[in-house]
């Protein structure tokens, strides 16, 4: 009898033994495939910029404006796990025609690559704006162009999405085993740009230095979110870099440039070689700029005594804040590392809409329409017209956003359309299980996505011309996010 | 009467230009450690010190300008690792320095507490003590306030010819404390992984203010940091320590000098932690990357901000600064208690009265029924706070006795026509938290029971303090 008991538990340890390393086996041996490319999207001709509401045309070049791409491919074996083609862009919207949620600039790359890139499925591409206001205008109707002389935006929007086929096709064909890791640093770039005053009204760009003032509205992010991707070699050949905070320091300017992100990748080629390849993401931010809102004297002085302008200044701090989280990344390189990639429209309630600020919208718009300098603000004022009208039609009460969430070892990274409120990337990074998680704006169309407290205050970015949704999709936003993250790692722990 | 005279003073001097004065710095520094297991002050229950982690000392700043033997004007500032400046400390110094220091105007001094909630009790009847075996606060607070005037004498009287310089970094040390949640409420250290959370309640001044003391031959001698973030960090515990100014004092000493004295000053940080709100698995590992405790990661943001400065303020040290000091006694009205408030509060110091271990909370909860009697009687008052503002050079220093919301600090520096503003809390005395925007979420440190003065004081110290810092800049 004690025989046959020695043999049932050898037979039990043994069974358990040789499943185990089936199933080790089956989660293990994930290959990490990386590739990079960027692309300079500078036109060289004049372009009008976006950016504001006045028309603006660019006739040089402060700094140039790229795209950067990072193609990464799960493998084992032969048999691909999982994709995802990050391209971060140094432009200010991703939008084509403006209200239009599908048939944007995302969808016309998908449509260029479908050919380009067999084996690559073009809905696991990303494409985002890092929101300089010193780009070039790519939708038609806004400005009052002249014909000569100034690159349209339809052309530019061709030539962009040339350039950014390009350099995707290069990126994924460049893909090769490597190696990643992740860390966090800090940079005070980002300043919540919202002036709050006694009355409970706040202001973008309010003065603060009034008896008025109560303290500015919301919150600022002023963590760095690194990822970091090595060749077998060891060879640092790509970085991504989230950062809070749109750029936006060098204000609306009439020169190109890529704003911070220039001086960033500047730094960063100086230590790593030209090649590195340096993606610029920005976090949840819509109510937060790079402009002091005060304490602008001693920021003033400093720079001076420091011999750098507010761009350059901004560079040094990101550029700080991402050697801090590379020295610490170094140490815990990983090559076995998990890649998900879900892909998936979430609707988003639209912010309703009012028969008050239809009746005000209306207004502006009849008062704006004789004048063709002013087109781009009587259209900002006649969607609102619109969409007042559709809704009580019974039509377009929800926003169709496509939500990418990808999964890379221990990190999430989760994009939205929009300029993002910061309140509601804090509720997403403390809501999610991952160690860290990457909140990227501005990855479709979309318009400001504020705050209760926001709204509740009014003021531009808050107000109803400025947001297609409200803070009820943006909940539904955070929930619908926070959700998937939670699937991927829960189901990965399973 | 003074202290019009003093400000009258000043401002006359302004108006008419001010000559060209020296200026002149002494320093010193003190421990104010305990021998003895002493009560650990800032929790609701009693904690008996069981061990020393880090010292906890106090570093004096003395200034004076002069025309020649004529001193125009002074300060002597005082960091101690204290949790706050108990009524009475101050005057107990001032008394003590009085005899010594015949030259010098006690009301010219101030002392500032850091915070740290693992430094000794420093007022009677905070707690019920152990008879025995256990420094009393009232033994602990005369050796105390002994040692602190050691250094104000000491300080005053090694003064010599400087300079001074000043500086603005940053440290992303500050973090608000606050979690607010759908339904408009708001907690201290709430959950922040929850569905129903909303977000950070208020503000974070990522800031950091520094001033650096020069001798003769431009060596560094003292710097004083202002960080909007009450150094708490490691708070708890039976531990006696100086929380995360010891690792920035002793880094800086490794880098500049064994003998620099670092004053460690803290901003408006009444609703600021320094402990991570979300993302702690991210800070966790970082740190544990970096190989560092957190104490640690929080001095190494501190230094490392403090050092991107440096440079900078090497290259404008100033010899020929204004120093004007004027210091006020301000009108602050008093919070009012409601009716729900009070009833709310007298059930609860019911339930505490009669256990002696509960005697914090029973104070707590029994100080607003006080202060609804004196409201109903007409005899609560308005709060007299003893204001100082000291004009350096481009800089101006504020200070306030509370555990005062970022928001305030944020308005007094962007009203300020000051380069730099050094706005330093728990100074002179204490009288609890001042909240803005949170007393609509409520929560410890926003409830009746936390504020004495609530946001209708909290913008007259801020207008107040704004009007005077106004007058020391008029041409």
């Amino acid at each position: 009898m004690r025989c046959c008991r020695e043999f049932t538990v050898f037979w039990l340890t043994a069974s358990a033994l040789a499943l185990l390393s089936v199933v080790g086996t089956a989660a293990a041996g994930a290959e990490l495939l990386i590739g990079a490319a960027r692309t300079s999207i500078t036109p060289d001709r004049p372009v009008a910029l976006i950016g504001s509401m006045h028309t603006r045309i660019a006739r040089s070049v402060h700094s140039p404006v790229t795209a950067t791409v990072l193609a990464l491919e799960s493998r084992r074996g032969e048999q691909v796990l999982d994709q995802a083609v990050f391209v971060s862009c140094d432009l200010a919207l991703l939008r084509g025609e403006p209200g239009i949620f599908r048939g944007g600039v995302i969808e016309k790359i998908r449509q260029r690559m479908r050919d380009r890139l067999p084996g690559f499925d073009t809905n696991k591409l990303i494409v985002s704006a890092t929101h300089t206001h010193s780009a070039p205008a790519m939708a038609e109707g806004e400005f009052d162009l002249p014909k000569d002389g100034v690159m349209q935006p339809a052309e530019y929007l061709d030539f962009l999405i040339t350039r950014l086929g390009e350099a995707i096709v290069k990126a994924w064909q460049s893909r090769a085993p490597g190696s990643a890791g992740w860390g966090l640093g800090h940079a005070v770039v980002g300043q919540n740009r919202r002036a709050a005053y006694a009355d409970g009204h706040a202001e973008m760009y309010g003065k603060t230095n009034r008896p008025e003032f109560r303290g500015l509205e919301g919150y600022e992010d002023h963590g760095v979110g690194v990822l970091l991707f090595w060749d077998r070699d060891q060879k640092l050949v790509a970085t991504a870099i989230d950062v809070a905070c749109p750029a936006q320091a060098m204000g609306t300017g009439l020169a190109i440039s890529a704003d911070y992100w220039h001086e960033v990748r500047r730094r960063l080629y100086a230590r790593h070689g030209e090649d590195l390849v340096v993606l610029g993401w920005i976090g949840a931010a819509g109510d937060q700029s790079p402009t002091l809102m005060y304490g602008r004297t001693a920021e003033d002085r400093m720079q001076r005594l420091r011999g750098l302008t507010r761009v350059e200044e901004i560079g040094r701090r990101i550029d700080q804040a991402w050697e801090e989280a590379y020295q610490a990344a170094c140490k815990d390189r990983r090559t076995d590392v998990l890649l998900a990639h879900k892909v998936q429209t979430i609707n988003l309630p639209m912010r309703k809409v009012t028969a008050e600020e239809s009746a005000q919208a209306q207004a502006q718009a009849s008062k704006l329409a004789k004048e063709p300098r002013y087109r781009l603000k009587m259209q900002w004022h006649q969607r609102v017209v619109d969409r007042y009208e559709e809704q009580q039609a019974g039509r377009a009460t929800s926003y169709p956003m496509e939500l990418h969430v990808v999964r890379i070892g221990d990190v999430a990274i989760a994009t939205n359309d929009f300029e993002l409120f910061t309140d509601y990337g804090i509720q997403i990074q403390a809501r999610s299980p991952a160690v860290q998680t990457f909140v990227i704006q501005l990855a479709g169309p979309g318009t400001y996505l504020p705050t209760e407290r926001a709204v509740r205050a009014g003021g531009y970015s808050a107000i109803v011309e400025n947001n297609l949704v409200g803070p009820e999709g943006g909940q539904v936003l955070v929930d619908r996010t926070v959700e998937v993250i939670n699937a991927m790692f829960n189901s990965a722990a399973q | 009467m003074k202290i019009i005279t003093t400000c009258l003073f000043a401002i006359a001097l302004m108006v008419a230009g001010a000559p060209a004065a020296e200026l002149r710095i002494g320093t010193a520094t003190t421990s104010i450690t305990p021998d003895q297991p002493v009560a650990l002050d800032g929790h609701r229950g009693l904690r008996i010190s069981k061990k020393v982690e880090s010292p906890v000392t106090a570093t004096a700043l003395a200034l004076e300008s002069r025309d020649g033997e004529k001193t125009l004007d002074a300060a002597i500032i005082v960091s101690c690792d204290i949790v706050a400046i108990r009524q009475g400390i101050l005057e107990k110094v001032r008394e003590k320095v009085k005899p010594r220091l015949p030259d010098f105007d006690p009301a010219k001094l101030f002392l500032s507490a850091t915070h740290t909630h693992n430094a000794p009790v420093t007022l009677e009847g905070r707690y019920t003590l152990p008879e025995s075996g256990v420094m009393k606060p009232a033994e602990y607070a005369e050796f105390m306030t002994t040692r602190v005037a050691d250094i104000v004498v000491e300080s005053w009287q090694n003064r010599r010819a400087g300079k001074v310089s000043w500086a603005q970094g940053q440290a992303v040390v500050a973090q608000n404390r606050r979690a607010t949640y759908a339904d408009g409420t708001s907690k201290m250290y709430g959950a922040t992984n929850t569905a129903n959370f909303r977000g950070m309640e208020g503000y974070e001044d990522h800031n950091l203010d520094v001033l650096f003391f020069w001798d003769q031959q431009d060596h560094l001698i003292a710097t004083a940091i202002n960080v909007p973030c009450p150094a708490q960090e490691a708070e708890g515990g039976l531990l006696l320590h100086a929380d995360f100014w010891h690792p920035v004092r002793q880094m800086l000493r490794e880098r500049y000098g064994k003998e620099l004295f670092v004053l460690g000053w803290t901003g408006a940080g009444g609703d600021q932690t320094s402990r991570p709100q979300y993302g702690k698995a991210a800070d966790e590992r970082m740190r544990k990357l970096r190989g560092l405790t957190r104490l640690e990661e929080v001095a190494r943001r501190i230094v490392n901000g403090w050092e991107d400065t440096y440079e900078c303020a090497r290259k404008d040290i100033r010899s020929d600064v204004m120093l004007r000091h004027c210091v006020k006694q301000i009108e602050l009205p008093h919070r009012k208690v409601t009716e729900a408030e009070v009833a709310e509060a007298r059930k609860e110091a019911a339930k505490y009265a009669k256990d002696p271990a509960q005697l914090w909370n029973y104070r707590w909860n029994h100080g607003v029924v006080e202060r609804y009697e004196a409201q109903q009687a007409g005899t609560e008052g308005s709060y007299k706070m003893e204001l100082h503002v000291v004009r350096l050079g481009d800089v101006v220093i504020a200070t306030n006795e509370f555990e005062l919301f970022t928001d305030y600090g944020v308005q007094m520096k962007a009203r300020s026509p000051a380069v730099q503003t050094f706005v330093i809390q728990l100074a002179a005395s204490s009288y609890g938290y001042l909240p803005e925007r949170a007393v609509r979420g409520g929560s410890y440190s926003a409830v009746i029971q936390s504020s004495r003065v609530g946001p209708e004081g909290g913008q007259v110290l801020v207008d107040r303090t704004v009007e005077i810092i106004n007058t020391l800049w008029k041409k």
